[in-house]
C-alpha cells in the first residue's frame, strides 16, 4: 500500500511537470497552430541562465525568478521573430523552424557551457524524503512541485477566464478574424501566448532537472516528448486536457515503471499514447465542434 | 449633407482574380443602403475591403476624415464602424456573455467598463431570447439566436456604420422580418447608418433607403430603393424576380 502510495506521489509529481511542458505546447497551438518542438530547448536555456545568475549573484531565488522571465520574454522573441511567419504558412514550416530553433538553441548552449555534465543544478528545497517505514514516500521538492504548478494553472486559468485579456486571448484563438473586427490586436495576443508558455515551460525546467536529470543542453528533451504526450492525450486544444493529460502520462509512467520495471516506462508512455489516439484520436478534452448552421 | 461613407473606384479581388471593378458607393448618415446581387457579383468582397480584411487593390474609401484603405483592422471599431461577417461570427466556444463582453472591450479609459456594461444591458433588452441564455456557449444556440448575438456584440460598440452580411441567412422568415424591422428602429431612433449585403431581395429592399446593384464586380444600378423595384428590366435581369 505505501508503494502504492509513494508511485502515485511520485507520479502526480512528475505528471506536474508533464502538465507544464503540455500546457505550455497547448497555449500555443490552440492560437497559433504551430507545433513548439523547440519548447524544451528553451526551458532548458532559462534553467542555463537561472544557473548563471545564481553563480554570479549567490542567491537561488534570484536565478529562479530570472528564469521565469527569461523563459516569457524568449517566448515572445521567438514569435516576433521567428515564428510569426510560419503561422499562416503549412503546418509543416513551422514544425521544421521549430526543429530548427531547438538545434540553433541546444548548439548555443554547447557552445556556452559546454556539452558536458560538469554541473550540479540545485533543487528548490530539500529532496530528502520522507519515509513511512522502509517506504520513501515524497520530499519537500515534491511537495513545491506540484504546488507550483497548480499555482500557476489556477493562474492562468484565472487570466484566461476572468480578465480581459484572457477574453481576447481566447476570441484571438478561436475566431482571429472575428477578434479583429471587434478591436482585439490579435497578433499581440498570439505574442503573450507564446510569453506565458514560455515561462510556464521555464517552470517545467527549474522543477524537474535538479530531480533525476542532469544540466545538459539536451536536458529537457526526453521530458518535452512526455509532455507532448500529455498534451495529446489530454487535446492539443484544450488547457484542462493538457493538465490533466499531463498528469496522467507521469501516473501511467510512474506505475509501470514501479510494478512492471523501470525499462517499460518509454514503452508505457507509447501505449498510453497508441491507446488514446486509437480511441479518441483528438483527444481526452477536445473541444465540441460547433453546429455549423 | 456629407456623406459618411465615400468609396470611389474601388477595385480589389484575392491574389490575381480581380473581383470588384471601379465601384462607387455614397452612404448619408441615417440611411439603409441594401447591396443586391446574384452569388458571386461581389457583394462579401465588397464589405471585406470596406473593412480592411482584404485590402484593395485600388481606389479610395473615405469615411469621414479616415481614409479606411490605411486603417488597420483592429482599429475600425474605435472608428465607429462594426462589421458582422457572413456565417454570423458568433464565437462558437465562447457564452453568449463572453461574446458581447467582447464587443466593448475596445473601449478605453475610466468609463470604459461602465459603458460597456450600459450597452450589453441594452443588447439583452433589445433580445429578449439572448438575456435568457448567458451562460449558454455559441454553439448551443439557434440560427436566429446567433444572428441575435451576431447583431447584438456589433451593436455594444454603438457604431455609426454597420456593415451586415447576409443576415437573413439561413434564417426563419419570423426571425428575419424582426431583424430588419429592428435595423429600422435603430436607424430612426439612433441614426445608425447600414450596408446591408442581402440575397433577399424582398426583405432589404423593403428597409432600405436606397440599394446598389452588383453583376460580376460592377455596380450595374444604384438608386432609391423604390425605384429599383419598381424597375421591371432590373428586377428580371440581375434580380431574378
Amino acid at each position: 500500500m505505501s508503494r502504492f502510495l509513494f508511485l502515485t506521489i511520485n507520479g502526480l509529481s512528475f505528471g506536474a511537470v508533464y502538465a507544464a511542458v503540455a500546457l505550455s505546447l497547448v497555449l500555443i497551438w490552440r492560437t497559433t497552430r504551430v507545433l513548439n518542438f523547440a519548447q524544451g530547448a528553451m526551458a532548458t536555456a532559462t534553467a542555463f541562465i537561472a544557473l548563471s545568475v545564481t553563480q554570479a549573484t549567490g542567491s537561488y531565488w534570484l536565478g529562479f525568478a530570472v528564469a521565469l522571465v527569461a523563459g516569457f520574454l524568449l517566448g515572445a522573441v521567438l514569435e516576433i521573430a521567428v515564428f510569426r511567419k510560419a503561422e499562416t504558412a503549412s503546418p509543416l514550416n513551422s514544425i521544421v523552424i521549430g526543429v530548427g530553433v531547438l538545434i540553433v538553441i541546444e548548439a548555443v548552449l554547447g557552445m556556452v557551457y559546454g556539452n558536458q555534465n560538469s554541473r550540479s543544478f540545485p533543487a528548490s528545497f530539500s529532496t530528502d524524503t520522507y519515509s513511512i517505514g522502509n517506504t520513501a514516500l515524497f520530499s519537500d521538492q515534491t511537495l513545491f512541485t506540484i504546488g507550483s504548478v497548480l499555482a500557476v494553472m489556477l493562474a492562468l486559468a484565472a487570466l484566461l477566464t476572468w480578465t480581459p485579456s484572457g477574453l481576447r486571448m481566447r476570441a484571438s484563438a478561436f475566431a482571429p478574424e472575428v477578434a479583429r473586427l471587434l478591436g482585439v490586436r490579435v497578433g499581440r495576443m498570439l505574442t503573450l501566448g507564446w510569453a506565458l508558455a514560455g515561462a510556464v515551460g521555464a517552470l517545467a525546467g527549474m522543477l524537474v532537472i535538479p530531480t533525476g536529470l542532469v544540466i545538459i543542453p539536451q536536458s529537457m528533451d526526453a521530458v518535452f516528448v512526455l509532455g507532448f504526450t500529455g498534451a495529446v492525450v489530454g487535446g492539443l486544444d484544450s488547457p484542462v486536457g493538457a493538465v490533466v493529460g499531463g498528469v496522467a502520462t507521469g501516473l501511467v509512467l510512474s506505475y509501470a515503471s514501479g510494478y512492471l520495471g523501470s525499462d517499460l516506462t518509454l514503452v508505457a508512455a507509447l501505449v498510453l499514447l497508441m491507446v488514446v489516439l486509437l480511441v479518441r484520436p483528438s483527444g481526452l478534452f477536445s473541444g465540441v465542434q460547433a453546429r455549423r448552421v | 449633407m456629407t456623406a459618411l461613407l465615400q468609396v470611389e473606384k474601388l477595385s480589389a479581388g484575392y491574389g490575381r482574380a480581380p473581383v470588384l471593378h471601379d465601384v462607387a458607393l455614397c452612404l448619408e448618415p441615417a440611411t439603409i443602403t441594401a447591396v443586391l446581387g446574384a452569388n458571386g457579383a461581389g457583394k462579401t468582397t465588397l464589405l471585406r475591403s470596406l473593412s480592411g480584411l482584404l485590402r484593395p487593390t485600388g481606389g479610395s474609401i473615405r469615411f469621414g476624415d479616415h481614409d479606411l484603405t490605411r486603417v488597420p483592422v483592429e482599429r475600425l471599431v474605435t472608428l465607429g464602424i462594426a462589421h458582422v461577417p457572413e456565417g454570423r461570427g458568433v464565437i462558437a466556444e465562447l457564452t453568449v456573455e463572453d461574446n458581447l463582453r467582447l464587443g466593448g472591450l475596445w473601449r478605453k479609459g475610466s468609463a470604459a467598463a461602465a459603458d460597456s456594461a450600459t450597452a450589453i444591458a441594452e443588447v439583452y433588452d433589445l433580445f429578449e431570447p439572448l438575456a435568457q441564455r448567458r451562460k449558454s456557449h455559441g454553439h448551443q444556440l439557434s440560427g436566429g439566436e446567433r444572428q441575435m448575438l451576431a447583431l447584438g456584440r456589433a451593436l455594444v460598440a454603438r457604431p455609426k456604420l454597420l456593415l451586415l452580411d447576409e443576415p437573413s441567412l439561413g434564417l426563419a422568415p419570423l426571425v428575419t422580418a424582426h431583424i430588419m424591422a429592428l435595423l429600422r428602429t435603430l436607424r430612426d431612433t439612433t441614426g445608425l447608418t447600414v450596408l446591408l449585403v442581402e440575397q433577399n431581395v424582398h426583405s432589404a429592399l423593403a428597409i432600405a433607403d436606397q440599394a446598389v446593384v452588383l453583376a460580376l464586380g460592377r455596380v450595374v444600378a444604384q438608386g432609391p430603393a423604390a425605384t429599383l423595384q419598381a424597375d421591371e428590366n432590373l428586377r428580371h435581369n440581375y434580380l431574378g424576380f
